[in-house]
């Protein structure tokens, strides 16, 4: 893929992944074939702010990690109160680089 | 999380760990003397949430009094299955370095997902949820 093409690419989407994450996809996506790109643009990936917020007002419930697709984590969660409130607040820190390195492999599964 | 599900095993192992730690806190009479409720939504709302009170279920059935654990919240009674199970199953599979408990806990997330089975048991907490608002 050309290198304007990937710039563009990761300029747009740097927000859903790690910064240490971006020079390894930056690699990847230049060895890929540019009839790829479509496929690309089409990538669902997951907006760690909004997880934040949803951790922020749902943590308790386990909606975040449910949201995330950690289905047991978010049962675990929803029938502890959140582990006791503790567990909510851990997570309003871990949600972020969950989501990111959920991207991650969204994005390594399509690579493959 | 920012573990891998590799780890999963060791974090459930953690987790009913200090499970039993709040249970020995509840036990001794540490958390009744706490000045605010540890639950988010009850400290926010003034309203419980579908987990308040399965602590004291758990103490109920550890006791063997099971009709006031079901009184006291009816998930007490899949936290002290969790509690008791999942700690020796974690142990059982580390000394005979196996990883029957990771291939469970990953077969059971697709299962959970199935809409038939999500659906029965999102309307079982909700049923329970608005239980406990009346009864608390």
């Amino acid at each position: 893929m050309e290198s304007q093409k990937v710039d563009m690419y990761l300029m747009t989407n740097s927000k859903f992944f790690e910064s240490y994450q971006l020079p390894m996809i930056r690699e990847r996506l230049l060895q890929l074939d540019d009839d790829r790109w479509p496929q690309l643009q089409m990538l669902q990936l997951k907006d760690p702010t909004i997880f934040l917020i949803v951790s922020l007002l749902g943590g308790t419930l386990g909606i975040d990690r449910f949201m995330l697709g950690d289905t047991g984590l978010g049962i675990v969660k929803l029938i502890t109160c959140g582990g006791c409130g503790i567990w909510t607040i851990i997570d309003w820190f871990l949600i972020m680089p969950a989501t990111k390195e959920r991207n991650l492999m969204t994005f390594q599964q399509y690579i493959y | 999380m920012a573990f891998s599900r590799r780890q999963i095993d060791r974090v459930a192992f953690v987790a009913c760990l200090c499970g039993w730690g709040w249970i020995a806190l509840t036990l001794n009479g540490v958390t009744a003397n706490l000045p605010f409720s540890v639950c988010p939504i009850k400290l926010l709302f003034g309203v419980p949430c579908p987990a308040c009170g399965s602590t004291h279920a758990v103490i109920h059935i550890v006791e063997g009094h099971f009709r006031e654990a079901f009184r006291c919240n009816p998930l007490g009674f899949i936290l002290a299955a969790g509690l008791i199970v999942v700690p020796a199953w974690v142990v059982i599979d580390y000394l005979r370095r196996r990883t029957t408990f990771r291939l469970f806990y990953s077969r059971f997330e697709g299962w959970f997902s199935q809409k038939k089975v999500a659906l029965p048991a999102i309307v079982l907490i909700v049923a329970n949820w608005v239980w406990n608002i009346l009864k608390y």
